[in-house]
C-alpha cells in the first residue's frame, strides 16, 4: 500500500496508477484544494464551478469519496473548529498525495490539449 | 421523506451504509430542499438504486474496493461449495438435472423465437408493422381464411385513420436468366410501396417508383446475395437487363441483407420482386384480377397510423369489411379483417398453431418435470442434513441464518446449472451449424431467449428450494440431536410420499410429452432408395389467359427430345364441371359405390388425372385390367383406374374391374354426381411408401390444367437433362413456367433426409425428458435407501438375512411406485383425452409410443431400490450402525 503522506518522494508509480482519473474524482479534488469541506458543500461547490453541468447526487459523492479515502487522495478531518457548524456533519481534506495525483491529471489533460492543437483542432467549429 | 430515503439505503451493501449512512441522508434532504413530493421520491430512486448497484459490484470486482466487504454473503457461497462438494453424486445430479429442464427449454423458444415470433430475417421488429389477415364467413355460416383482392386492398388503404399505409405482394415461381441461364425462382409480385411500407432501405439503387402501381415499366428488385453471387455486389448492377419468363426487366435495386421476403417459409428459395403494373407482361389475364373482388390472391400488411392498436384494427376496418363483402358473389355475407404483428409464419400457415401450442406444452412440461425432480432432490439433501442443521441451531444459529444458507446453496447449484446449460446450448448450436446449417438456417442463439430460460430456472429453483429449505430447518433440537428413532420413521415416510408423488408426476408429463412428440414425428420412408435416378419430375404452371388450355404443345416437344424415353403429366384438383354448376370456390369431392351407400361416403381417398404416359414413367406398376390409354382421355370419359388400397375400400374382397364408382362433386350450390366405370388396379410405386387410396381419372377430365406435374422418363441419368428440359419448355410455351426440377432420386433423398433429421430431433427431446425424469427417480429412491443404511444394520444385527432385507426394499421399492403410477393414472388419461382432441391423426401407433413411458418408469424405480438396498446389505452390521 502506498503512503499518502511522504512528499516528493511519493512513487511516481502510485500516482500513474491511478490516472486517469474518473471526472467526478478530480472535480471532488478540485472542490477541496480551496479548504476541507463537508460532502453537501462539495456537490454544491462542484455544481458552481460547472456551471451547474454537474450535479452529483448523494449516492455518487459518498460512493467516490469512499474510494477516494480508500485511495488516500482525501482524509476525513478529525474535529471541526468553525463556530456555529453543525458538529455531526464529516469534513475531508485533500492529502498532499491526493494533490499530486491532481497535478499529474492536469498534465495529462494538458499534455491532451497540446496534441490536439497540434493536429490542428480547435474548439471552436469552423 | 428522510424514513422512505433511509428504508432505501439498505440496498447499500451494509458497512458503506454504517459508515456513509447518515451522511447520505444529510446530503439528500439538503440536495432536494424544496423539491415536491414526487421528485424527491423520483430522486430518491434515481439516486440509491444505481448506485447501490455499482457499489456492490465494486465489492464483487474488488473484493474489499472502497473498504467495503461482503462478508456474510460470500460466506455462505463458501459454506454452499463445500456442502456441494461433500456430496458430489447428488449435487452433480440436480446441476444435471436443471441443466438439462433449462438447455431443452431453452433450445424450444429459441425455436419458436426465431421462426414463429420475430419477423423474417432482415425485417426491422416495428410494433406499428402488421399483417392483415381476412376472414370469410359464408351463408352456411362456415368461415374460412382468405387472401384479398385488389380492389380490397385499395379500400383499406383509403381508411387513413387505420393505416398509414398498406402493401401486398403475391408469388408465383418463373424462370428468371440473370446472364448465367434461366432458373427457377419465386417471383413476389408486390406493391411499388412494398419496401417503403416495410422502411427497408435498399442495399443499391433506387427501388420501385411510387406510382401507385400504375407503371407497367419493367422493373426489378433483385435479392443481396443474387447481387453478390451473379454481379459480384459491384454498383454496376443497378441497369442491367434480367429476363423474367424471357421478358426483359431492368434492375433498379437490391433488397437488404438477409431480406428473404415476408415469410420465413420462403427463405431457402431464392426471389426476385417486380412491381405489380409489371403482371401483365409476364401473365396476359392480370389485368382483369386486378379489378376483380373475386381474385383473392393478395398476401397483405400495413403500417399502423399512428396511435393505432393491432386489435383497434377490426373495429375501424368493420366498415370497410362490409363494403368489400357486398361487391362479392351472394355466398358472402360477411369478411372480417384482423391485424396481428408481423411475425416470419403466417397466422393461417398450416401447423402454425398446434406447432406453437405443441412447443410451449413440451416446454412446460419439462419445468414441470425438472422441478419436480429438483425439488425431491434438495428434500432428499435436506433431510440427511437435520443433524447439521440440528447441531448449529443448538450451537445458536437463527432459523433465519439457515434459510438463506439454504437458499444460498439452491442458488449456486441453480446457477451452475444455468452454467452448464449455457455452455451445452452454444456448443449444441454451434455444432449443429457447422453439420447440418441446411436445417437450422436463420437459427439464431438468443440470449435474451435464453437469459429468459435461465432466469426462469433460477426463480423456479428458488422457490422449489424454499419447501426443502423450511422442512430442514423446521427441526426440533433436540429430537435431532438425540436421533431418535420416530424421526427416522417419519423421514422415510416423508421421503417414500416424495416418489409416490414424483412418479404420479412424472407419468402424464411424460405420457403427453411423447404423445406430442409422436404427432410431429414423420414417416421414414423403408423404400426412398429405390426411387430412380433416370425419371425427373417438375411442377408446370400454366399462365395463359383460358383457364382451361393444356400443356399439349410442352409436352409433344419434351417427348421428341433425344434420350427422352416417356412422358406424363397429372394434376390435382376437381373435375371439369357441369357447365350449370358452378364452381367458383373449388367443390368438395367424394366417391361411394353404388348400392352401398353411405358406407363408404366419409373414407378419405383421393383423386388425381393422369395421361396414358405418367403410370409408366414414374413406374407404377399395373395389377389387373389395363391402363388408362390415349383412347379413354378425353373431356366427358368416365374411365378410371384405382389404386389397390382404393380396390380394398371399396371392393374387399372382390375383382373391381368393370365396377361402377359414383362421384359426387359438390359445392355450395348443389351436388353433381358421375357414374365413373373401372377399367384398372394399379400397385403404389416400390420407392413410394404413400398408400393412400386414390381414385385415377383421365387427364382431359379434370377442370384444370393449371398447375400440374410433368414426369419424363429418360434414359440414363436424368439430371444431365435439365438444361435442356427448360430450353424445351420455354420454346414451347413461354406461358408455362417450371418448378422444382429435380429426379425422383434426389427428390425422395431428400424427403428422406427431412424425415430422419426431424424424427431424430422430437426422438431428442423425448429421450432427454425420459432421462430427466429417470436421472430424479433414481436420484430420489436411491438416496432414500441409502439414508436407511443404519436401519438395515440394525436388522442385520437382530438376525435378518441380507436377502429378506434387499427383498423388502425392493419390495418397498416397488409398491410405493405403483402407489404412484395409480395416482398418476387418471391424469395421464385426462392428458391422452386432451392431446386426442386436439390432434389430428391420432392413431394406435401412438399409444404404442406411450406405453414404452411406463416400463422405464417401473425399471428405473426397481432399480434404484435393489441397488442401493443390496450394497446396505452388504456392509458390515457395526459399520451400518456406525453411519450418520
Amino acid at each position: 500500500m502506498h503512503c499518502g503522506y511522504s512528499h516528493g518522494v511519493t512513487a511516481n508509480a502510485d500516482v500513474e496508477r491511478l490516472l486517469p482519473l474518473p471526472p467526478i474524482t478530480f472535480h471532488i479534488l478540485l472542490s477541496l484544494l480551496d479548504g476541507e469541506r463537508h460532502g453537501y458543500a462539495i456537490i454544491q461547490d462542484v455544481g458552481e464551478r460547472t456551471g451547474g453541468e454537474l450535479q452529483l447526487s448523494a449516492g455518487s459523492l459518498y460512493r467516490s469519496i469512499a474510494r477516494m479515502v480508500e485511495q488516500t487522495l482525501i482524509v476525513e478531518v478529525a474535529k471541526r473548529h468553525a463556530p456555529g457548524d453543525d458538529e455531526r456533519r464529516r469534513y475531508y481534506k485533500i492529502t498532499p498525495f491526493g494533490t499530486a495525483v491532481a497535478r499529474a491529471e492536469m498534465r495529462r489533460l494538458a499534455e491532451l490539449v497540446r496534441l490536439a492543437r497540434k493536429s490542428g483542432l480547435t474548439p471552436e467549429t469552423a | 421523506m428522510t424514513r422512505f430515503y433511509r428504508a432505501l439505503l439498505r440496498l447499500y451493501p451494509e458497512r458503506f451504509r454504517e459508515e456513509y449512512g447518515d451522511e447520505l441522508c444529510r446530503a439528500f434532504v439538503e440536495r432536494t430542499r424544496g423539491r415536491s413530493r414526487l421528485a424527491t421520491v423520483a430522486a430518491a430512486i434515481g439516486d440509491v438504486v444505481p448506485n447501490a448497484i455499482a457499489a456492490h459490484w465494486d465489492i464483487l470486482r474488488h473484493g474489499s474496493g472502497a473498504g467495503l466487504t461482503w462478508p456474510a454473503f460470500s460466506g455462505d457461497i463458501r459454506y454452499a461449495l463445500r456442502q456441494i462438494a461433500r456430496a458430489p453424486l447428488l449435487s452433480g445430479v440436480i446441476i444435471a438435472v436443471i441443466a438439462i429442464g433449462i438447455g431443452i427449454n431453452a433450445g424450444l423458444l429459441t425455436i419458436l423465437d426465431t421462426y414463429v415470433w420475430q419477423p423474417a430475417p432482415g425485417i426491422p421488429r416495428d410494433r406499428s408493422l402488421v399483417r392483415l389477415s381476412a376472414t370469410v364467413v359464408e351463408q352456411k355460416g362456415r368461415a374460412h381464411a382468405t387472401r384479398l383482392s385488389y380492389p380490397d386492398i385499395l379500400d383499406l388503404r383509403a381508411r387513413h385513420n387505420a393505416f398509414a399505409d398498406v402493401a401486398a405482394w403475391r408469388l408465383t415461381s418463373r424462370d428468371v436468366d440473370m446472364g448465367g441461364g434461366a432458373e427457377t425462382m419465386l417471383v413476389s409480385f408486390a406493391t411499388s410501396n412494398f419496401f417503403r411500407v416495410l422502411q427497408l432501405p435498399l442495399a443499391a439503387g433506387s427501388g420501385f417508383d411510387d406510382d401507385r402501381d400504375r407503371s407497367s415499366r419493367p422493373i426489378a428488385v433483385i435479392s443481396y446475395s443474387h447481387w453478390m453471387t451473379t454481379f459480384g455486389g459491384s454498383p454496376d448492377a443497378i441497369g442491367k437487363t434480367i429476363r423474367v419468363s424471357n421478358q426483359p426487366f431492368t434492375i433498379v435495386g437490391v433488397a437488404p441483407p438477409r431480406f428473404v421476403g415476408i415469410d420465413i417459409r420462403d427463405m431457402d428459395k431464392s426471389m426476385i420482386w417486380l412491381p405489380l403494373g409489371t403482371e401483365e407482361i409476364v401473365e396476359p389475364n392480370a389485368a382483369k384480377d386486378r379489378v376483380d373482388r373475386g381474385a383473392a390472391m393478395f398476401s397483405t400488411f400495413a403500417r399502423l397510423a399512428p396511435g393505432v392498436s393491432p386489435a383497434g384494427v377490426a373495429r375501424l376496418t368493420s366498415v370497410v369489411a362490409a363494403q368489400l363483402a357486398r361487391p362479392r358473389p351472394d355466398n358472402l355475407v360477411r369478411l372480417s379483417i384482423a391485424a396481428e404483428p408481423l411475425t416470419g409464419v403466417a397466422p393461417g400457415d398450416s401447423n402454425r398453431t398446434e406447432l406453437v401450442a405443441g412447443f410451449l406444452l413440451i416446454a412446460a412440461l419439462i419445468v414441470v418435470i425438472t422441478c419436480t425432480n429438483v425439488s425431491a432432490l434438495l428434500l432428499g439433501r435436506a433431510a440427511v442434513r437435520r443433524r447439521e442443521i440440528g447441531v448449529r441451531l443448538a450451537l445458536g444459529a437463527t432459523r433465519r441464518r439457515l434459510m438463506r444458507q439454504m437458499l444460498t446453496e439452491s442458488l449456486v447449484l441453480a446457477v451452475a446449472g444455468a452454467a452448464l446449460a449455457l455452455v451445452l446450448y452454444v456448443i449444441v448450436i454451434k455444432v449443429a451449424y457447422a453439420n447440418v446449417p441446411e436445417l437450422i438456417w436463420g437459427l439464431q442463439a438468443q440470449p435474451s431467449t435464453f437469459a429468459f430460460a435461465g432466469l426462469f430456472a433460477l426463480v423456479t429453483t428458488l422457490a422449489f428450494g424454499l419447501a426443502p429449505a423450511l422442512h430442514a430447518t423446521s427441526a426440533d433440537i433436540g429430537d435431532v440431536m438425540k436421533n431418535s428413532g420416530n424421526h427416522a420413521i417419519s423421514r422415510s415416510r416423508l421421503q417414500r410420499a416424495f416418489v409416490v408423488v414424483q412418479l404420479a408426476c412424472s407419468q402424464p408429463v411424460l405420457v403427453v410429452t411423447s404423445l406430442v412428440l409422436a404427432d410431429l414425428r414423420h414417416t421414414a420412408n423403408a423404400n426412398a432408395d429405390q426411387a430412380p435416378a433416370s425419371v425427373v419430375t417438375m411442377s408446370a404452371r400454366n399462365f395463359r389467359s383460358t383457364p382451361v388450355s393444356d400443356l399439349g404443345e410442352v409436352r409433344r416437344r419434351l417427348a421428341a427430345m433425344p434420350g427422352v424415353r416417356s412422358v406424363g403429366v397429372t394434376t390435382m384438383g376437381y373435375p371439369r364441371p357441369d357447365p350449370r354448376v358452378s364452381t367458383r370456390f373449388g367443390p368438395s369431392t367424394s366417391f361411394d359405390v353404388p348400392g352401398v351407400r353411405g358406407a363408404q361416403r366419409d373414407v378419405h381417398v383421393r383423386q388425381r388425372y393422369v395421361d396414358s404416359g405418367y403410370f409408366a414413367t414414374v413406374g407404377v406398376p399395373l395389377l389387373r385390367g389395363r391402363s388408362i390409354g390415349v383412347n379413354d382421355d378425353h373431356e366427358g370419359s368416365v374411365s378410371v383406374v384405382v389404386n389397390d388400397a382404393a380396390a380394398k375400400t371399396f371392393w374387399p374382397g372382390e375383382n373391381p374391374i368393370g365396377k361402377l364408382l359414383l362421384r359426387h362433386s359438390s359445392d355450395v350450390e348443389g351436388v353433381e354426381a358421375t357414374s365413373l366405370h373401372v377399367i384398372g388396379v394399379v400397385a403404389t410405386a416400390a420407392y413410394d411408401a404413400d398408400s393412400a387410396a386414390t381414385v385415377f381419372a383421365p387427364l382431359s377430365t379434370a377442370a384444370s390444367q393449371w398447375e400440374s406435374t410433368i414426369a419424363l422418363r429418360t434414359s440414363g441419368d436424368a439430371r444431365t437433362y435439365v438444361p435442356s428440359i427448360r430450353a424445351a419448355v420455354r420454346e414451347a410455351d413461354p406461358f408455362v413456367a417450371i418448378d422444382g426440377v429435380i429426379t425422383l432420386a434426389e427428390q425422395y433423398a431428400g424427403q428422406q433426409r427431412e424425415a430422419v433429421q426431424s424424427n431424430a430431433a422430437a426422438f431428442a427431446v423425448g429421450a432427454a425428458a425420459l432421462v430427466l425424469a429417470s436421472l430424479g427417480l433414481y436420484a430420489v429412491i436411491a438416496f432414500a435407501v441409502a439414508q436407511r443404511t443404519r436401519e438395515i444394520g440394525i436388522r442385520l444385527a437382530m438376525g435378518a438375512t441380507r436377502g429378506v432385507v434387499v427383498r423388502q426394499f425392493f419390495r418397498n421399492g416397488i409398491v410405493a411406485s405403483a402407489i404412484g403410477l395409480a395416482i398418476g393414472l387418471p391424469l395421464t388419461v385426462a392428458g391422452i383425452r386432451v392431446v386426442q382432441a386436439n390432434m389430428l391423426g391420432f392413431t394406435l401407433q401412438h399409444v404404442a409410443a406411450v406405453l414404452v413411458v411406463v416400463p422405464v418408469l417401473v425399471s428405473v424405480a426397481a432399480l434404484a431400490s435393489w441397488l442401493p438396498a443390496r450394497r446396505a446389505g452388504r456392509v458390515d452390521p457395526v459399520i451400518a450402525l456406525r453411519t450418520e
